[in-house]
């Protein structure tokens, strides 16, 4: 038998059941609608969407990506203006995605609240997520025992420092979990302490939990001075600390590959190079087991990266307003946005091209990682939150049937939220606001 | 927001008494708040003044009226006001406000008030489509409430007045301060004396901004990323520290033994790291630390090893990393901060980093309580060069200039602004502030109406400026004094905000943007906060049209709803601004022909000429026509408005927080005394520490008196024996927890011959963990020899040894060897 392919495991229940010899083989289920990932992958890119230009044709399986639209490079390969990305890691995706239409952030609008709404739920702390983002609310039920609890890289997010605009991942109200910026950063906190004398390692690891032990006993004497707010603060650190020391007492197992060259990472025409740089990294913590959550935030919302290797200096939020009736304008803005479709393209590609380590056998660590495109807004020009996009890729270990495009009706994101939950072996039926929805999302699953 | 929802009950009869309106307050007299919805019987003689200064022109206009007029989102409420260009406007809209005071409802949190004070402050029922526009210990919303005590006839609202610069003013509340990546890199710095600035915090996660400034004390925490990086920089530290420690190790471990050095080490690196003396508990722990270390060197170098590690520690230690502005409690819920915390405040206030030693000295001598002395320290350390760099800081963000260095910009249209250049720029706006702060009788009014500034020579080419004379010698940059006129016209030249700094951030990438500038107008010099679009509204700017200029490109803006409500704040103060184009450079004429940065002296190619006449709108005593930015800009340094909006932002970046309806009474003060200096600029920071906020806090809910723990005694129980010649016995002791001291004797023979030496000393206490001799006890008398290789001294030689002297819980000694 030759080399199972993502596809050909795709063909449906009937296909499956003939494939069965092989399921113990790959760990997966029997039946769709009961799998569970191991991995969740979140990018972002800002500024919303052309409707027009952005939903596919047809439905269910039997869509189509029309010429020109923002989502074709998922479906046909498109090399890469940048000439970034390699052409053969931007092959078609479009059997192993699902691509929603009709999801709303109930009661949300505008860049600002989209922004907060969009992995949150718009949670508070009497939610059952606490006001946690989705990610970090996976990861802090799946992530204690790798090195990292998640990881966040980022593509130019910070020139406006730490806002609500400009963050998208929070570890409770208001407490953002920022990214790193810079893959030459990113490299060397996932590889640069490599230790060769194990001995010397053991010691240097004592040292380091005694400053932290020491650490933590003094943020609890200052925690005993003061009130409920100055508390919250202490306690963040007393968790980051906690993860730290999770962090360095947790092995990396892989051997560290080849360092991200160093370029100057804030620099505008850098941003296709840190990009790719940094989904490389993305997908070598998974495949190294450091961390089994993952994000990646291009830019922020009301961003203004200028998309200059497609033969124009706009800016992109400028573009984002484009009116209808500006059809250089919307060009521009829908040739911006294919570029994005083709980062996530090649972020998928790479995943499936990339063996699952803890499964022998395995060749895609697609098959058992949920990966999520997100944004902020639906229309970009009338600032509301309804009709956001979202492109789901992998099928969490056969829960999701992939290779369609749903439309749901204005469904609530809150529901997403759940379903992404419990496609990570979550059970929690509520995420965010509740009043937003409960509940997983009617009709991924099926 | 949560904190202040929490006052102490002093402090809300203080407010309540100050004339502030209390939530759940008196009832109302006359017809108002009985939940009926009629319209409250209240009037005062100046209600038309009143609701006009102080709720109509500073907060409906700008944050209601843009949906809340009878074409926008809100024309179906109850609310709906008549713009300015109808005739009686204020008296219909004061009617209109006045109802929706007396409109009363069960809000969010079950109280009944009035809709109109629920509804923008996120309490109502239901919430508000808008959604929250301030927050309940704002002073909008202390306006708002006046307004509704007002409007339903409350006994002695007519009396009381929003000024409040002349009552007792209230301080903030007890906070930790998280150092930012700036305070972090200029302390890292001055702690190790670095002759190279650290950078590691730039490369830390970028801090929260709110209000445009990095530095708010309720926003900066620490994440997962930051602690790991916070570790790499510090284990980096410690380790090039530990290799060459130079003058910040206060004594020679070979002379007088590496344990008691270490411990001499720990108190005086660490009061300085910590910023205050370190308690005994943190000597000992900290020693623990370097034990641990020393120990892992397998004494081949435990000292170096050792200090290292207690660098590293220290350096993640919260103490390091967060100023505490806690204080010791005294009475009626009030703080005293403590005089290292007031050292502290100082030096980061000015300096962006921690004190010197002169400042820890005051502190200690417990001189820096008195307005005088906090006035004179502050004084002296704006004499020195650190000062600049903490100023520019405020500068970029006051300005909203930070991201000068990345802002894009269409290398075809702007082929000129360059890396260089933009360096260029923001230099000449910080030298433009600090000559107004440092040099004699320049004010802040030179900010906005002088045409000097300071300049690389490349800059003042950028500009077509010829410089004047010999470059400074210290900042080699050239005094230029920009033209009176271009083409004949009069100069729109406005000091700072028309710096290409300035007009080239708030900019597009290929063109200028009239409500870019507009909006930083309004924020950061007149401090009124902006609400979004309205979702739903087509927010689509108008297509290009090749050879229109700006304002006829903004006319949709200026004609359609909704659009017009809220952009009628904006575009017309940016148009003032039309005269410099999208990366700061000076023209007369849109769309001509010649290129950018000929500084205007060339005639116009085509293109229309530049009007700059603007119009301002929505403010308390602004509101007029401009002939373009430097009428404004003249305007704005003689107005008691855009002075109090400045000491606010002085507030903000000098208090770490943002401004309630019970602190709006200092920054009151704040700009009273201002404009009582003359507008002197270098007063108004020193007036930061005059105000009772800096010397004083208010309870954070903290249970119990929020005092440190409890630590050792004082007075090391041990007597120092007399000289016994042949023999100097010296010794240090230094005291671990409770009652424990460690104790190290040095004995040296000062004779000419060999000495087996034998001595005793008087002790309180029990000997324990002897290293390095031999003891006998004799009631309190402890008779002291040496082991074998120390028994006997030659002349001058030295012996040494340690030992613990009682408690429960002995200083643990390092396991090798002196």
């Amino acid at each position: 038998m030759g080399k199972l392919t993502r596809r050909q495991l795709g063909l449906g229940v009937g296909a499956s059941l003939l494939a069965a010899p092989f399921l113990d083989f790959l760990g997966r289920p029997a039946r769709a609608g009961s799998g569970v990932a191991k991995r969740l992958v979140i990018m972002f890119s800002p500024n919303g969407t052309i409707p027009a230009h952005w939903t596919p044709a047809g439905s269910g399986t039997g869509f189509s990506f029309p010429v020109g639209s923002i989502l074709e490079p998922l479906g046909t390969t498109i090399a890469d203006p940048a000439m970034v990305l390699p052409a053969a890691m931007l092959a078609p995706i479009q059997s192993d995605i699902t691509v929603c239409g009709g999801i709303d952030f109930v009661n949300t609008a505008n860049h600002q609240p989209g922004m907060v709404a969009m992995l949150t739920g718009n949670g508070d702390s009497t939610s059952v997520s606490g006001g946690m983002s989705v990610d970090q609310y996976v990861a802090a039920a799946i992530g204690k025992t790798t090195k990292f609890q998640s990881l966040q890289f980022g593509v130019q997010t910070s020139s406006y420092g730490a806002t609500p605009e400009t963050r998208m991942s929070y570890s409770g109200p208001n407490v953002f979990v920022p990214p790193e910026d810079d893959p030459v950063a990113a490299y060397s906190r996932m590889f640069g302490a490599l230790v060769g004398d194990p001995q010397a390692a053991a010691l240097l690891l004592n040292e380091q939990k005694s400053v932290i032990d020491l650490a933590e006993g003094e943020l609890a004497v200052l925690r005993g001075r003061v009130g409920a707010a100055e508390q919250a603060k202490l306690d963040a650190h007393l968790t980051a600390l906690r993860a730290l020391e999770q962090t360095l007492s947790t092995p990396t197992t892989c051997g560290a590959p080849t360092a991200p060259t160093t370029v100057d990472y804030a620099d505008n025409g850098n941003f296709p190079a840190v990009g790719k740089a940094q989904m490389d990294l993305l997908v070598t913590a998974l495949a190294c087991g450091m961390t089994n959550v993952a994000s990646l935030q291009w830019s922020f919302t009301v961003g203004q990266p200028s998309l200059t290797w497609l033969g124009f200096s706009d800016e992109h939020h400028s573009l984002s307003h484009s009116d209808d009736t500006d059809t250089v304008g919307v060009g521009k803005f829908v040739a911006a946005e294919r570029w994005f479709a083709q980062q996530f393209c090649y972020l998928v590609n790479k995943l499936k091209n990339t063996p699952d380590p803890s499964t022998p056998g395995s060749t895609s660590m697609l098959d058992t990682t949920l990966v999520v495109w997100t944004k902020e807004l639906g229309d970009s020009r009338a600032h509301v939150c309804t009709g956001v996009p979202f492109v789901l890729a992998g099928s969490a270990n056969g829960r999701f049937p992939t290779g369609r495009y749903v439309d749901f009706m204005g469904a609530s994101h809150s529901q997403l939220l759940v379903s992404i939950c419990q496609a990570m072996g979550l059970t929690n039926t509520s995420f965010g606001d509740p009043t937003a929805g409960t509940g997983p999302l009617p009709g991924l699953t099926s | 927001m949560q904190r202040y929802l929490g006052f102490a009950l002093a402090t809300i009869l203080l407010l309540c008494s100050a004339g502030y309106g209390c939530v759940g307050g008196p009832p109302s007299k006359g017809g108002g708040a009985g939940g009926s919805g009629t319209p409250g019987a209240g009037s005062c003689p100046d209600d038309l003044t009143f609701f006009q200064d102080q709720i109509w022109s500073p907060i409906l206009t700008v944050q209601c009226l843009g949906c809340h007029n009878a074409s926008g989102p809100a024309r179906g409420t109850r609310m709906v006001f008549t713009p300015a260009s109808e005739p009686n406007f204020l008296a219909l809209n004061l009617a209109v406000a006045k109802t929706m005071a007396g409109a009363t409802a069960v809000g969010a949190s079950g109280t009944l008030g009035s809709i109109l004070l629920q509804k923008p402050s996120g309490q109502a029922q239901g919430g508000h489509v808008g959604g929250t526009l301030f927050s309940p210990d704002s002073p909008s919303y202390a306006a708002f409430s006046l307004f509704v005590d007002r409007a339903n006839g409350v006994s002695g609202a007519c009396a009381r007045s929003l000024d409040c610069s002349t009552q007792t003013l209230v301080p903030g509340l007890r906070a930790l301060r998280r150092l930012s990546r700036a305070e972090y890199d200029n302390t890292i710095t001055d702690l190790f004396m670095l002759a190279t600035p650290s950078t590691f915090g730039a490369g830390f996660p970028a801090d929260n901004v709110i209000n445009n400034f990095d530095n708010n004390a309720a926003s900066l925490t620490v994440s997962p990323l930051l602690a790991d990086n916070i570790r790499t920089a510090a284990e980096t530290l410690g380790a090039s520290f530990a290799k060459a420690p130079g003058a910040l190790l206060p004594c020679d471990p070979t002379k007088v033994g590496a344990d008691a050095c270490a411990v001499t080490f720990i108190q005086t690196f660490g009061a300085r790291a910590f910023r205050r003396p370190l308690t005994n508990t943190e000597v000992v722990n900290y020693k623990t630390l370097y034990n641990l270390a020393a120990n892992n060197a397998t004494c081949d170098a435990p000292f170096t090893g050792g200090i290292q590690l207690v660098v590293t520690g220290m350096l993640q230690s919260p103490n390091f990393l967060y100023r505490t502005e806690l204080g010791a409690a005294g009475s009626g819920g009030m703080f005293t901060l403590t005089p290292y915390e007031v050292a502290s405040e100082l030096s980061y206030l000015i300096w962006g980093s921690m004190p010197d030693a002169t400042l820890f000295a005051a502190a200690q001598a417990g001189q820096l309580a008195t307005p005088a002395q906090l006035g004179a320290q502050a004084n002296r350390l704006l004499q020195s060069p650190k000062s600049r760099a903490s100023l520019d800081h405020f500068v970029a963000q006051w300005l909203d200039i930070v991201s000068i260095g990345q802002v894009p910009k269409d290398s075809t249209v702007y082929p000129n602004i360059t890396a260089a250049i933009r360096a260029d720029m923001l230099t000449e706006t910080t030298q433009s502030v600090e000559h107004a702060v440092f040099d004699t009788g320049a004010t802040f009014t030179d900010l906005f109406t002088s045409r000097t500034s300071y300049m690389s020579s490349e800059l003042a080419t950028f500009y077509g400026l010829t410089p004047s004379g010999q470059p400074d010698p210290v900042t080699g940059l050239y005094q230029v004094t920009r033209p009176a006129a271009y083409g004949g016209l009069a100069s729109q030249y406005a000091g700072v905000l028309t710096q290409g700094s300035v007009t080239a951030v708030h900019a597009k990438a290929n063109t200028s943007s009239p409500i870019l500038r507009g909006k930083m107008i309004r924020e950061q010099i007149l401090c009124q906060n902006l609400p979004p679009p309205p979702a739903g509204v087509n927010a689509s700017p108008p297509t290009p049209t090749p050879g229109l200029s700006t304002r006829e490109l903004y006319a949709q803006h200026a004609t359609n709803q909704p659009c017009q409500s809220c952009h009628t704040l904006i575009d017309p103060i940016g148009f003032g601004f039309e005269n410099f184009d999208g990366e700061g450079a000076y023209r007369t004429a849109e769309n001509a022909d010649a290129g950018a940065g000929d500084g205007g002296a060339a005639p116009p190619d085509g293109g229309q000429p530049v009007d700059s006449s603007a119009t301002i709108v929505s403010t308390v005593s602004l509101d007029g026509n401009y002939a373009g930015s430097a009428a404004m800009g003249a305007a704005f340094a003689a107005s008691s408005e855009t002075q109090q909006c400045f000491a606010l932002q002085w507030f903000r970046y000098a208090y770490g927080i943002d401004e309630t309806a019970v602190l709006q009474c200092t920054v009151q003060k704040l700009a009273k005394d201002f404009a009582s200096s003359n507008l002197a600029l270098g007063q108004l920071i020193v007036d930061l520490t005059q105000q009772p906020h800096f010397t004083s806090r208010l309870t954070d809910g903290v249970t119990g008196n929020g005092n440190p723990p409890p630590d050792g005694t004082a007075t090391p129980p041990v007597s120092t024996p007399p000289a016994a010649n042949p023999l100097q016995i010296t010794l240090s002791s230094s005291e671990g927890q409770q009652g424990v001291w460690y104790v190290t004797v040095t004995v040296t023979n000062v004779s000419t011959a060999p000495v087996t030496w034998q001595f005793d000393l008087t002790l309180n206490g029990t000997v324990s963990q002897l290293i390095n001799a031999i003891s006998t006890v004799n009631g309190t008398q402890v008779q002291f020899s040496g082991v074998s290789f120390n028994a006997q001294l030659q002349p001058q030689a030295q012996a040494m040894f340690n030992f613990v002297l009682t408690g429960s819980q002995p200083l643990p000694p390092t396991q090798c060897g002196p």
